[in-house]
């Protein structure tokens, strides 16, 4: 019999002693239990906490609960509005049976360089609330599967602030469904009405680097300047010089590099369109 | 016809679709006990000593065995004897056998198996196939780690008079069944020493070979029979020997029932493979296109022991220049030992990767002649009068060309055909279309092969089929052979061939599980050999009942005459009687409604000296087309229409035909663009279906199949083979359109976006 | 853990580690052995099954999830006396050869029928991206399903 406990409320975390290993759809844990893992643990259910998995548009943020599934992400209109690149990658995530029973909690706090839900989080400035504090999504992560969540600190809500901005994400994987990264990207933009030029814009990548990673020099070259393909390819060349991809079996450092390039390329091309399109949503006058 | 030749309905759908058909891990005993295997940490090693003192005091472990409680011989019997059931003091690649652990449930067992400390000193390995042929390699095999080679000597290479020349250097690597269903069998023993055992597998009399072996004990006490079996495609034709043996050493050991099931990691890592290739080849032609002569040297990667290197070696040397015309040829083939994983039977068997090979350099020297690919091979493709590379004369049930022009006016090769971007011709200023320029470019590609149905000479002792065929009192027939289901089909041809001949409705037939102990041995279920092998037993059969059920048809009906039989009844010129009636009739006046099955193939030959002979009774011809649209950018390649074209001889059942040619081509199609296994220094880094991508539906393209249909007059219906055809030109195909469109050759498989990205 | 659950309408009780997995309920605890393990790792599909109307991987799926909960396997949907049309359709179109993905792909239509009468070609391949086959290469499957689509 398995070390075993639910949680029904939050309380009841304040009054653990031993530390035990959260499981909401199971998808992680389970895996890693048919691999002979996790044999000393003490697994604590955490999928029955009340709205742990309701999605809620308050004033300046949206609240994704951290067990909300990656279906129930990609079926949220507040979110596609909101958060269209988080919405995006949820669609390629897995399988139709993982995104069932996959929570978004259990994605981030699993850590891994190529998870498709944590560039979008990145470039739409997310904050991860757990029972203790509010962590800026950019300091959450450590190093390969490793973050800084304290013993028994549990993530309760993922909450994205409510900005005027379009969003995109995209990926590159081994074929069409059911496909880990080989390198993803996202990108957030608020761009100016009139012109079309860019106020602000967030970049990150996945499977670059041992965590999640902005490109902070490539969005430099974009903040304040109108998205021509000379500023376009400006930020894609300084983007490759930010990211430290490897090889490993599923790809090359030297095809991830370019790679990363040629979609940041893609996405900043959409930003491109969409600012001719003119959607009236989410420019900033 | 009744019923050959019409898309009846699979016999076996409707358990499959409710999931009622029992597989291997449905079935149980009472008192059965769980097996694990414990396996070789390194790839290649001096075995010291085992400490499974931490495995034993497991509760629910009930035994641990090592090569010395081998009951019998400790040796699989096979091709070669090199491969021992349980490795002894020596264990040649990662993941082979060394120990079973026997317990009461399968997680115990795999605890168990995975807690036993194996003390081993590390040997010098070598892991590339070529390094291995080498003097100074690390010896896996023999004093040469050359498991088997073969040559092939046709016309005189030395005296051909090309007016063109091109060569060039191919290779492929591994690729993995990913059969859904993963290895498994249960060992039951029964009173008086015997054995019977449940499996999943494509050749029940190896595994009873093996099971016999394993225990000692004679064949008359050993049973098998096959599980319904979740896909095979090759994976399953020599390793169950070792799964089954495994098992059955077990149940015999602790005289209980033992199942044993693989976990989809353990049989990645030890299972067989599609052995990678290395090829170099060189086709010389006269200006106008004809072929004169085709030098191949072609080496496989066998690893750690022999299993069917010698045959795939053997079928991929006689099928090595392509299914063409060509007066000289050399090809001299190697099957070299490796201390990785051995690898087998699968789908092609030893073709796929040879034909990559000449398939894509035809469409260089297409190129080089200033030659549409197609072009070239109509000229130079068999047919009748024309002969093979072993200069055998093909007479018959020649469909080469057929399948050609069908597979080009499907495709629309005429209007979709421009050379590639920055053709090198500079005289013939070709303009690049449109379609070729930018970051998504189009392309059309084609490949053609031919296929010796059958095991041929190389598996002569073996070209034998047998079979019972039983009408009951009702009329509904029972037949038992001596080949199995693996999904391809096997149950509704062999339904199909045995209605037609008998005259008895298609829904009153059914087969049995094949078992050993109801037809003797029939040779392997491979080389898509079962509707000439099984369904000639079969009808042979059939005739022996119909003979007799005539008879007594014409004295029911008081006329003499032929006999002949439509929906279900049976008629002399206006006169008629239903099925059932007369069986009932034939039951009454006792007339023998049975009959043993027996076919042998004679005839084939080959010359080891010179490999010339002819190796095959007869051929099945395919030719597949390609469309594709890469992503420059980022390599990805789309593949937009897929045709595929087979001389089938004729189609016992048109739509399960159709599903065998889908199949085959998306396996062929992974085979060329996403099935990477990557295996470094000897161990596979990627043994699971997310490292390892077969296509989901999200990437099947539509593959078009069409059906060509010349009447091979010996076999049964006018059919010939069609199981391993559907994949084995594919991945040319694909790769030949990938350079017409993009310029960019792939010569190495899998051509994965790392390789075709054009930066 | 005592586990309260429906299972093909039924209602089912199982005192079980709450840490298992809900394929072994199903096939060593039920009994119910249509529900196939390709993997044990909720990558190829053949273990799926239908909880509260959503397609899941049964052999990742935590036992202790299952509590209250519906759950539909390929036994529940047709049988000898009467095929469910999907069961139906993948018989006539040649969609089962092998036979070994096909108890998961069937739900996998059902749950997209359920949700959808009339998917697009893109939307049948979305809904069964999560199915693997080797055997078929797809084609008859996506016939099977087009076929049972309800037009407007």
């Amino acid at each position: 019999m398995s070390n075993f406990i639910k949680l029904t409320n939050m309380a009841q975390l304040g009054k653990l002693k031993k530390r035990v290993k959260f499981i909401a759809g199971g998808t992680d844990v389970f895996v890693l239990l048919s691999d002979g893992q996790l044999t000393d643990e003490i697994f604590c259910d955490i999928s029955s906490l009340k709205d742990f998995d309701k999605i809620e548009a308050k004033k300046n943020f949206i609240h994704i609960g951290a067990g909300a599934t990656f279906s129930k992400i990609v079926e949220s209109t507040i979110l596609k509005k909101y958060a269209n690149c988080l919405v995006e990658a949820a669609e390629t995530i897995g399988s139709p049976q993982i995104r069932n029973m996959a929570t978004i909690g259990g994605n981030v706090a699993n850590a891994s360089p190529s998870g498709d839900s944590i560039p979008p989080l990145f470039v739409l400035a997310a904050k991860i609330k757990t029972n203790k504090r509010i962590i800026d999504i950019d300091k959450f992560f450590k190093g390969v599967k490793k973050n800084i969540l304290k013993k028994n600190e549990l993530i309760t809500e993922i909450l994205i602030p409510k900005k005027k901005a379009f969003s995109f994400f995209y990926k590159i994987g081994p074929r069409k469904a059911m496909a880990i990264s080989k390198v993803s990207a996202a990108a957030a933009a608020a761009l100016e009405k009139r012109n079309g030029r860019v106020i602000w814009a967030r970049i990150a990548f996945g499977a670059v680097a041992p965590t999640v990673i902005r490109a902070l020099s490539a969005e430099r070259t974009l903040a304040g300047k109108p998205l021509t393909d000379g500023v376009i390819e400006c930020a894609r060349r300084r983007a490759i010089e930010e990211i430290s991809p490897i090889d490993d079996f599923r790809s090359t450092a030297a095809y991830r590099k370019e790679v990363a390039g040629v979609i940041l390329r893609r996405i900043l091309q959409k930003f491109k369109s969409v600012g001719r399109a003119g959607n009236e949503i989410f420019f900033v006058k | 016809m009744d019923s050959v030749g019409k898309s009846v309905i699979r016999k076996d759908a409707f358990s499959k679709v409710t999931g009622s058909a029992l597989f291997t891990d449905d079935i149980k005993f009472p008192d059965m006990l769980y097996a694990a295997t414990i396996r070789s940490p390194a790839p290649h090693i001096e075995i010291l000593g085992f400490d499974d003192s931490a495995a034993r005091k497991l509760k629910g472990v009930v035994g641990i065995y090592y090569a010395k409680d081998v009951p019998g011989d400790n040796i699989v019997p096979l091709v070669f004897l090199d491969y021992p059931f349980l490795a002894e003091k020596r264990s040649k690649f990662q993941g082979q056998a060394i120990g079973l652990v026997a317990a009461s449930d399968i997680k115990t067992a795999r605890k168990a198996a995975g807690l036993v400390k194996i003390k081993y000193k590390e040997l010098p390995s070598v892991f590339d196939p070529l390094e291995s042929l080498e003097k100074k390699s690390p010896k896996v095999y023999g004093k040469d780690n050359t498991f088997k080679k073969f040559i092939i000597k046709k016309g005189n290479i030395k005296k051909a008079k090309a007016d063109v020349e091109v060569e060039d250097i191919f290779s492929t690597n591994y690729q993995v069944h990913a059969y859904l269903e993963t290895q498994g069998a249960v060992a039951v023993p029964q009173e008086d020493g015997k054995m019977t055992v449940y499996g999943s597998m494509q050749c029940p009399f190896y595994v009873q070979d093996a099971v016999v072996r394993i225990l000692g004990i004679p064949y008359n006490k050993v049973k098998i029979v096959q599980e319904t079996t979740g896909g095979a495609f090759g994976g399953k034709e020599d390793v169950p020997s070792i799964v089954c043996g495994h098992a059955a050493m077990l149940a015999h050991i602790t005289k209980r029932p033992v199942k044993l099931i693989y976990s989809r990691e353990e049989d990645f890592r030890s299972m067989s493979k599609r052995h990678p290739g290395w090829v170099k080849i060189k086709y010389g032609a006269k200006k106008n296109g004809k072929i004169v002569s085709c030098k191949i040297k072609y080496v496989l990667d066998g690893g750690a022991f022999a299993t069917l290197s010698p045959i795939v070696l053997w079928r991929g040397t006689v099928h090595s220049a392509g299914p063409y015309d060509i007066p000289n040829v050399l090809v001299e083939t190697y099957a070299a030992a490796t201390n990785k994983v051995p690898c087998g039977a699968f789908r092609g068997f030893g073709q796929p990767q040879i034909t990559f090979a000449n398939e894509s350099l035809m469409d260089a020297l297409a190129e080089k002649l200033g030659m549409n690919p197609y072009e070239l091979r109509e000229i130079n493709a068999l047919r009748k009068g024309g002969r093979t590379i072993t200069n055998q004369k093909i007479t018959e049930s020649i469909g080469l060309v057929k399948t050609m022009r069908e597979a080009k006016k499907s495709a629309g090769w005429t209007r979709k055909w421009t050379p590639p971007p920055h053709h090198p011709d500079k005289e013939r200023k070709w303009e690049t279309p449109s379609s070729k320029k930018g970051v998504r470019r189009r392309g059309i590609g084609m490949a053609s092969s031919i296929y010796g149905v059958g095991l041929g000479a190389g598996g002569q002792h073996l070209a034998k089929s047998g079979s019972f065929v039983q009408i009951e009192p009702d009329g509904s027939v029972l037949i038992a052979i001596g080949n199995t289901e693996m999904g391809q089909g096997a149950k509704t041809v062999i339904s199909q061939i045995a209605s037609e001949t008998l005259g008895a409705p298609y829904e009153l037939v059914d087969l049995m599980p094949t078992d050993t102990s109801r037809v003797p041995d029939s040779g392997p279920t491979v080389a898509s050999r079962t509707t000439v092998m099984s369904g000639s037993s079969v009808m042979n059969a059939c005739k022996n009942i119909r003979k007799r059920i005539n008879e007594t048809v014409r004295k029911i009906l008081k006329t003499n005459g032929k006999v002949t039989s439509e929906k279900g009844f049976y008629k002399i010129g206006s006169k008629k009687i239903k099925y059932e009636k007369a069986i009932a009739r034939c039951w009454a006046e006792r007339v023998h409604l049975t009959s043993a099955g027996w076919f042998r193939v004679e005839g084939t030959t080959f010359n080891d000296k010179d490999g010339q002979g002819d190796p095959y009774f007869v051929y099945t011809y395919s030719t597949m087309i390609a469309e594709v649209e890469v992503d420059i950018e980022t390599g990805q390649v789309k593949i937009l229409n897929f045709t595929s074209a087979h001389d089938i001889g004729k189609a016992v059942n048109p739509r399960e035909a159709e599903g065998q040619i889908q199949g085959g081509a998306l396996q062929g199609i992974g085979y060329a663009l996403s099935e990477n296994l990557v295996v470094e220094k000897g161990y596979i880094l990627n043994p699971n279906f997310t490292g390892y991508t077969i296509a989901t539906i999200a990437d099947a393209p539509f593959v078009k199949p069409i059906i060509v249909e010349e009447k091979y007059p010996k076999g049964p219906y006018g059919a010939k083979g069609l199981g391993e055809p559907p994949l084995i030109c594919a991945a040319p195909a694909v790769i030949n359109a990938i350079y017409n469109a993009t310029g960019k050759r792939i010569k190495t498989l899998p051509a994965i976006p790392e390789k075709v990205i054009c930066s | 853990m005592l586990i309260k659950f429906r299972i093909n309408g039924r209602r089912a009780e199982i005192h079980t580690d709450p840490m298992s997995r809900l394929i072994d309920i199903i096939r060593c605890d039920l009994g119910l052995t249509g529900t196939k393990e390709g993997c044990s790792k909720g990558e190829c599909g053949a273990c799926s099954v239908i909880v509260d109307g959503e397609i899941v991987s049964s052999c990742i799926y935590p036992a202790f999830r299952i509590q209250g909960k519906s759950v539909i396997t390929i036994e529940g949907l047709g049988n000898a006396e009467k095929l469910h049309p999907i069961q139906k359709s993948f018989i006539a179109s040649g969609a089962v050869q092998c036979g070994f993905c096909t108890p998961g792909m069937v739900l996998a239509a059902k749950c997209l029928l359920d949700k959808n009468a009339n998917p697009s070609n893109d939307e049948i391949k979305e809904a069964l991206a999560g199915n693997l086959c080797r055997c078929t290469g797809y084609a008859k499957i996506e016939d099977a399903i087009k076929k049972l689509r309800k037009k407007k």
